[in-house]
Parts: structure tokens; sequence; C-alpha cells
């Protein structure tokens, strides 16, 4: 139970072996696979079997283009058995950062500027963020940071603009603020001059929550609106649901009747809460919201002054699944080979690809390598024994064009 | 020597199909390619499993017949569309349990709790999406688990002190527990098994994480359920099983077995006192355990992971090793009525019985092309077994 392993080779190994025997043209019953499972359990290496030398010769050679293949005890082109390996062929030349090209030629560690990665053989790398290589020169790496105002987002992109300096937007940076905002220097941000009581119309103009003496009323202060201070603005969670100025901002927002905004009422199941997470985010600005939806619950917990959460579906949830709270397991931060999944309320292991549980103990999550484990190649108790050696790749048993042909029986 | 015609014959029916199909052939490049043949098993062979929970043409056929007769087990239980208002296809069975073959209870994931009175189930409201994972029946009441920290009661004349009770009358209630005996937070180590035996004082509970577990039991005190744990934390962390155990039973009150991760098999005994003493046994094995099931003092099967089958004959030290069975699939629940009506239940729909001779599959019937995995099974009396999983509930027809 519990235990997920990669099924594409299987089929794979089922799809070789039908095109195998659909692609002979001796008949039906030409090409069989022997499986000796007998009661004591032994099982027999499979071999390629023609019931009649001749007409089996005859019919390999009017079929060239067919290649028969047999159990091979050697290693695939790219991969190697490293002194480091613990099965053999277990290397893949190609994409092992440690074994880049050859046993032992390890890519560099990755530093503060970039990542290295084994591509076809070779050791690459790639700049980390805000990094660039703008010199393109490999051996000092990604020298380049793309937060100037030299280097704004991309190599030799300038802010020369002193007013639109490089700032960082939502996704990467760019000359300037978004969305009408402006930059202030002094506190080198963004900000919304038309709503900001702190940069009301300019950088650093702050209201008098007061306005300067002005007439006080309830649950309201004096802040900036369209970009002028002095105006008449509710504190937060308050409305003026009445339209009255006499009595302020009466009405409190964090009600089933009034949720966020004046008449904006919750529904039978639902009741009115504040999720830190969620609009107006950080919390502070965060604003009331009818929670839960149908098929939603809420996980948070409750004072005086309301409730704090958010909704979650316990039938997905990793870190509440099937009950708030209940995470499903993380796995370790290094040599992970599997984590969990919140599978309709209850946790599930889930199995990197070439990773299985065949052991069935979650403390050691996926213990088992079933890309190049002979004894459990592809498939938790799938043996590579059709000859001595054979090694396991990619969860499959190493095959190879047969090397010879004797008497209809091809084999090793 | 047994010959597997299975891809032969597979194969011709791919040729007759759609003609020869060249696909997948490889030039003369020496590269890996797919293994002609059936995959090798580890050990014994005799079965023909599907590999997939949804399988196309079986090779497993002859254990799932469409039409439902007496000696097989066929769907029925609270799953929709059946029953109006009923599961979710989607829902799993965490945990079966009874007090005779007209009381039958039922409970899953996302608040999935059922009764089946001896003629027909009904769903029980619970007041709750939370996944069940234990239950517990007691003489006049009854009590349903998420986790340790949270149970969800209906006759326990207990204050609870939370919210109202659910349109069908269950409470939530707050475990209590000795000073420095609470269980970890429901994140840190979950509920997998909980047993207690008929009429008896405590349920037994283990909870299982990767940094946290252990052996906890419960008992309905005067204003609440009261927990205690039966190994002191710090013993329990320091113990090569203690934290990673995955199912609990016992004979008697008295004396029960609790078997785990890496074949750890513990009897406990002494489970009614203020001390219980734990013993850990021999299982031979270091695969994982997933169910366990005494049938007396001196017999017990345990089942695991790759159809590991363990039983205990009275050995003062070990378990005995059951050779001959027929399915590799994990199993993971195992129940009976007496030494020669044993029930087990593993992954992609197996089902095996256990005549006091040997194993034999069971078939199962209506299930179509689905295979689920089967989580949990109860046995009311010989021959009377309830088997749970992903998406169903089986008994035999004609027998519940």
């Amino acid at each position: 139970m519990n235990r997920n392993v990669a099924c594409a080779a299987i089929l794979t190994a089922t799809v070789g072996a039908l095109v195998f025997a659909c692609a002979s043209p001796i008949g039906d019953d030409v090409l069989l696979v022997a499986n000796d499972a007998d009661a004591g359990g032994a099982i027999s290496p499979p071999i390629f079997v023609a019931p009649d030398a001749s007409d089996a010769q005859a019919d390999v050679d009017q079929n060239v283009n067919l290649t028969p293949y047999c159990p091979s005890n050697e290693c695939p082109e790219g991969r190697a058995t490293c002194p480091s390996s613990r099965f053999r062929c277990e290397v893949n030349l190609r994409t092992d950062r440690a074994n880049c090209g050859a046993c032992g030629a390890a890519c560099p560690n990755d530093t503060f500027t970039e990542i290295y990665e084994c591509v076809e053989g070779k050791c690459e790398f790639e700049c980390k963020k805000p990094y660039g290589d703008c010199d393109g020169v490999a051996d000092n790496g990604c020298e380049t940071r793309l937060d100037s105002n030299d280097n704004c987002n991309g190599c030799g992109v300038k802010c020369e603009d002193p007013t639109k300096p490089c700032v960082q937007h939502r996704v990467g940076y760019g000359c300037g603020c978004e969305d009408g905002k402006v930059y202030c220097p002094a506190t080198n941000n963004c900000v919304d001059p038309k709503n900001d009581d702190d940069n009301c119309g300019a950088c650093g103009n702050r209201c008098d929550p007061t306005g300067g003496g002005k007439p006080a009323y309830t649950n309201m202060y004096y802040g900036c609106v369209d970009s002028k201070c002095d105006e008449l603005k509710c504190k937060k969670d308050w409305g003026n649901c009445d339209g009255l100025l006499s009595n302020g901002c009466e009405t409190y927002l964090v009600t089933s009747a009034n949720c966020g905004a004046c008449g904006a009422a919750c529904g039978a199941e639902e009741k009115c809460r504040i999720d830190p997470q969620g609009e107006g985010f950080p919390f502070y600005f965060s604003k009331p919201q009818c929670m839960c939806p149908q098929g939603m619950t809420f996980c948070g917990s409750c004072q005086e002054d309301g409730c704090r959460g958010q909704c979650f579906d316990l039938s997905s949830s990793w870190e509440n699944c099937g009950a708030c709270g209940l995470r499903c397991p993380a796995p370790p931060f290094f040599g992970a080979t599997g984590g969990s999944t919140c599978n309709y309320g209850m946790c599930e292991l889930q199995c990197f690809e070439g990773r299985a549980d065949c052991n069935g103990d979650a403390k050691d999550y996926c213990e088992t390598n079933i890309d190049s484990d002979p004894m459990n190649c592809g498939a938790c108790g799938r043996v590579c024994d059709a000859i001595a050696g054979q090694a396991c790749v990619g969860g499959e048993c190493v095959v190879e064009p047969c090397k010879e042909e004797d008497a209809g029986v091809f084999t090793q | 020597m047994r010959v597997g015609w299975l891809i032969l014959v597979a194969g011709v029916a791919a040729c007759t199909a759609g003609g020869i199909d060249t696909t997948g052939l490889a030039d003369d490049a020496s590269v890996p390619v797919p293994e002609p043949g059936p995959p090798p098993v580890a050990d014994g062979g005799l079965d023909a499993e599907s590999g997939s929970n949804d399988a196309g043409p079986c090779t497993d056929c002859e254990y799932f017949p469409e039409t439902c007769t007496s000696d097989v087990l066929c769907p029925n239980g609270p799953f929709a569309p059946e029953h109006p208002g009923g599961f979710d296809k989607r829902t799993r069975i965490n945990v079966i349990r009874g007090r005779s073959q007209s009381d039958v209870w039922v409970a899953g994931a996302l608040g999935a709790l059922a009764h089946f009175d001896g003629a027909s189930w009904r769903r029980e409201d619970l007041g709750t999406r939370e996944s069940m994972r234990g239950l517990w029946l007691r003489d006049s009441s009854e009590i349903s688990l998420p986790f340790l920290q949270r149970a969800y009661g209906r006759g326990v004349s207990l204050p609870d002190g939370g919210p109202p009770p659910s349109a069908d009358g269950w409470s939530a209630l707050a475990p209590s527990y000795a000073a420095g005996q609470a269980p970890p937070g429901a994140g840190s180590a979950q509920l997998v098994s909980a047993w207690a035996a008929p009429g008896a004082e405590w349920l037994w509970c283990l909870a299982r994480g990767i940094s946290a577990g252990g052996i906890w039991r419960l008992r309905q005190g005067s204003t609440t359920l009261e927990g205690s744990a039966v190994i002191p934390a710090s013993t329990c962390n320091s113990s090569p099983w203690c934290r990673f155990m995955s199912s609990v039973h016992g004979a008697s009150a008295d004396e029960l077995w609790v078997v785990g991760e890496s074949g750890a098999t513990v009897r406990i005994t002494n489970a009614t006192g203020a001390t219980p003493t734990a013993k850990e046994f021999d299982s031979q094995t270091w695969t994982a355990l997933n169910g366990v099931w005494a049938a007396s003092a001196s017999e017990a099967w345990a089942v695991g992971v790759m159809g590991t089958i363990r039983h205990y004959k009275g050995d003062p030290a070990q378990w005995d090793v059951v050779s001959d069975v027929p399915t590799h699939v994990d199993l993971n629940a195992v129940w009976g009525s007496s030494s020669t009506d044993v029930w087990a239940v593993g992954d992609e729909g197996v089902v095996l019985h256990y005549d006091g001779k040997s194993w034999s599959r069971v078939k199962v019937a209506g299930l179509g092309a689905e295979r689920p995995n089967l989580t949990a099974v109860w046995v009311a009396a010989g021959g009377h077994v309830w088997v749970g999983g992903e998406g169903v509930v089986l008994s035999l027809r004609g027998k519940q």
C-alpha cells in the first residue's frame, strides 16, 4: 500500500515483447518467452526460441531489418560503472554531475551566482537571479548583477531617467515603478500617491489624521484620497454603511451581515473571518471575507476579536490532509527519494521517478533505486538475471542485438 | 517447468488486430531496450497479477468474475450511486468494526462513517470532514477517531464543551492526557490503528510519523476521555520499533500484539494493568508488517508488504514464515473468526483466505476493470466477512 512506482518501464517492457513477437514472420508460435516458474520458484532466463532451426534461419534472413535482442552484461552507450557506483552501469555520464563525461569528472559546486549541470556529458552553468553572464566568458561565470541601472533585467538594459531607476517588479526588474506608483528615493520603494496616507500626492507627504483640528467622528480619521490629505476615511474593518456622517463609521465589517463591505452578507454555511494570507496581505491590511465555500474547511484559530485562518480542501491539501493541521510527511531536505501527496483526505507516499518503496517502511521513504538495482529493476522484485552480470538501466534489464545465431536459438 | 504463454498470446492478438507494428524496433545500436519477457518475480511466481489498478485485458480475470455468486465477495456498502447520499467513490475505508452480523460500522476518509443493521446501510453525519481512522464500539456508545487529540462520540455521557452535536447526534470530544504523556500534534504523528477488546476499559491506539509516534491508550473518564502513553516518549524515541507501528490486536484485553515497520512484532502483556510490558519477537522479515490479528493467546497472524505473511504459533521468541502465499502485492489488513477462518486483504483487489491448512485467493465480483487497494477487513463470524478499501465495501453475497 502506498507504494507508487513509475509504470512506464513495465509498460515499455511489455510493448517491447509484443513488438518482438509481432515482427517475427515465422508464425504465431515462433517466439516464446520461457518462464520457468515451478513450485520451487526458480526463474530461468528468458531466451528467444524458434521451434525449427531451418525455418527460423530462413525467416530471419528474409527480415533483414529486424533485430533480435539478447540479454547483455555490457553497459549501454553513455553508461558506466564508476568507483562510486552501487550498481553496474548505474552512472549516466551524460547527466551525472559527479561523473560528467567520465567517472570522477565532477561539475563544480553551485556558487552564489551559478548553478552547474551536466548536459550531454559537459558541465554547463546557469545564472542565478539576479545575475547574468554579460561578458560571455565562462571562466568568470555570471559576473554581472541584473538589478542595476546599467543592466536592468538584462545585459546592457540601462535606466537613464533618474526618476525611474531599476526597481523590482512583480516579475523581474524594470526601469521605474509599476501600476501608477512613484519611486521614493528616501525609502527606496514604490508608493501609491493617490491613497497612501504617508505619501499623499508626493513622496513623504504625510497626512495629519486629525485633519489639523477638524471635527472627529466615530471610527474615522483624515487621510489621503485622490492624492489629497484631510479627507475622511473609515478605520480598518469599519464602514459608514448608513451614509451618515454624524455617527461616523458605525458598522463593524467583520460580521456575517457586513463582511468586508457594507451589505456583503455571508451564506448560511459561511462565517465572516479574516484570512491573513488573503486580500490585503500582509495580515494587518487583510480584509474580512466570508469563509468557507462549500467543500472547504476553515483551519485557523478564534479569539475574542474574531477568527483568523484560511479555507482548505481537506481532500487535497498537503498541509491539512483529512484534518486541519494534519500535514503530510515532508521529504528530507537532502537526498529526497520521494514525498507525499494528499489523495482524497489520506496522505500517500509518492516516490520520485526511478525510486520505489519496496520495504513498506515510511521512515526510509522510497529506499530502492528501481532505475539501477538489478534485483528491483523497474519494479520491486523484478530481477535481471537472464545472464550473469545483466545490469538494470533506466528500469530495464539490459539487452543488446544478438551476437550469433545458433540452430534457431538466439542467445549469447 | 511452467512455460509462460502470456506474452506470446498477447503478441498474436496485437498482430492480428493491427498488422505488424514496427514501433520500437531498434536498429543495431546497442541501447537499452525493453526486456522481451515477463518481469521475473522475486519468488514463487504463482500469480499472474495485474500491475495496474485499471487493467485492460486482465491477466487476473479468474479472480474477478463479473457475476456475483454466493462464494465470492461482492460490492455491498454505502457507496454512491447504489446508495443515494453515500460515500464518494474516492473514499478510502480505513477501518471496519462490528458487534455482530447485524451491527457493522465502516469509517474512512473525509468524515465517512456508516452503519449496517443487518438489512441496509445508513450513512452517519459526524458533522466534520475529518478523515476517520479508528472506531471504538462500546456496549452502549460508539466513538470514531480522526486522530489522538479528537474523537466523535454518540451515547457517550461526557460533557463536550465544543460545538453542538451533529444532526445524527455525534459530539466532538477532546481527550485529555496525563501530564507529559500527550501525543504529538496531528501533523507530526497520525493515528494508524485502534483496537479494544469487547467490553474492555482501554482503547489501544498507534500513531506514527516520520519524526514522532508511539502507543497510547484511551479510556472513558468521569468528565472526558482520558489518555496516557503506554511507553514514555523518551523510551519510545530510542526504541527501534516503538514509533513505527502499524496495527494492534489481541485475543484478550490483557494481552495484545502490535506490528509495524522493519518487520517489528511486539507482544504487550499486562495490558490492562498500570504498567504493561512489551517484548519484541523475531518475525524473520525486515519488510513492513501492516496488519495483525490474534486468534488466541498462542496464535496470531501478521501480514505486510510484497505478500508477506507471518504466523505466530506460541514460540517464545519468533514467528513462523509462511511461504505458500499466493500473491506478491502488499497485504494491508488481516482478521478472522477462528484459527480456521482467517482473511487478509491487500492492494489490487487481492483477498486471501486461510482455512486452517493453506492460504488461497478469494474471488471478487462486480469490480469491472477496477482493482482497488483493499485496506480493512473484519469478520463477524465464520464466513461473514466485510472488506473495505478505496471506493468499495465487499461482503460474501448472501452471508451478510
